[in-house]
């Protein structure tokens, strides 16, 4: 993949055909947790009745899905017993909208990105979107991967991690690559 | 946060007072976390809250090198709202009241 351009209001890339597969499936990786995470929802006759969707109280107990719902405040740093209740009521009325946006930019990914491969053209909204699914699987990636800031390029060859990191530094520098034709910058 | 090993780092001149956000009663904290790319947490400010390169910029740095920065303020439903987008583009984002 060459770095992304911005035409107008346009951004223009082009994948081949590993990339595109690649990219693909951890787009629908992520798809598929939030959505396994949005079915656990509680679906009691209230929300029926009025349309007002409630999620889960408490965060989910997988380290990757926790990095990408995020509490409203700090519980890991001995928190008040308001900041617990306070933070289980945020995320049971903020989680369904967020499952909803984060799956919402992976259908983008998915909708946009040619499975074999090619040119892509994306308007800067859905560029935008594809911002927002490319860090979720950083994030995901990185959780995974126990990425630090200070992460040598290269990993010993007989760490575990050592395949998998190739593909996070692609997808740093595809995002990176994208946020620069966005902002405008040059290349 | 991260960045390419062979990007350039952005000079940054200093800027002057803060950003008009210490009468508040509830602040957003956005925290440094390994993985947010630098040039992609300052577009998300931008972007998100209308700050100019040089505030992002500036806010962007101070969650780098302190761990934290304080990136709005107001009543609870604003920060409320404010933390939900900041979720949505993968920050690392919380709220508190002032003390």
């Amino acid at each position: 993949m060459n770095p992304w351009k911005r035409k107008g209001n346009t951004v223009v890339g082009d994948i081949d055909r590993h990339e595109a597969a690649v990219l693909r499936g951890l787009v629908s990786q992520i798809d598929d947790i939030l959505r396994a995470r949005a079915a656990e929802a509680p679906n009691d006759e209230l929300a029926q009745l009025t349309g007002i969707r409630t999620g889960p109280s408490s965060a989910p107990d997988d380290p990757i899905l926790s990095r990408l719902l995020p509490d409203f405040h700090r519980l890991d740093e001995s928190p008040t017993d308001a900041e617990v209740n306070s933070a289980g009521a945020l995320r049971s009325l903020h989680e369904p909208a967020l499952l909803d946006l984060k799956t919402g930019v992976a259908g983008v990914v998915l909708r946009t990105c040619p499975e074999n491969g090619g040119r892509i053209r994306l308007s800067l909204e859905h560029a935008d979107a594809w911002l927002s699914a490319i860090n979720d699987v950083r994030l995901a990636l990185g959780t995974a991967l126990d990425v630090t800031e200070d992460m040598p390029e290269e990993l010993p060859a007989d760490d575990p991690r050592a395949p998998h990191l190739g593909v996070y530094q692609w997808l740093t520098w595809m995002q990176e690559s994208l946020v620069h034709a966005l902002a405008g910058d040059k290349p | 946060m991260t960045t390419p090993v062979e990007q350039e780092q952005t000079r940054v001149e200093p800027t002057s007072g803060a950003l008009g956000v210490d009468d508040k009663p509830w602040q957003t904290i956005v925290w440094n976390d390994p993985v947010n790319l630098m040039s992609y947490v300052t577009y998300v400010f931008q972007k998100l809250f209308g700050y100019s390169r040089d505030q992002a910029t500036k806010l962007m740095l101070d969650v780098h090198h302190k761990g934290k920065a304080i990136v709005s303020s107001g009543s609870k439903e604003k920060v409320e709202g404010d933390v939900a987008r900041l979720h949505a583009a993968g920050l690392w984002a919380t709220m508190q009241h002032e003390s």
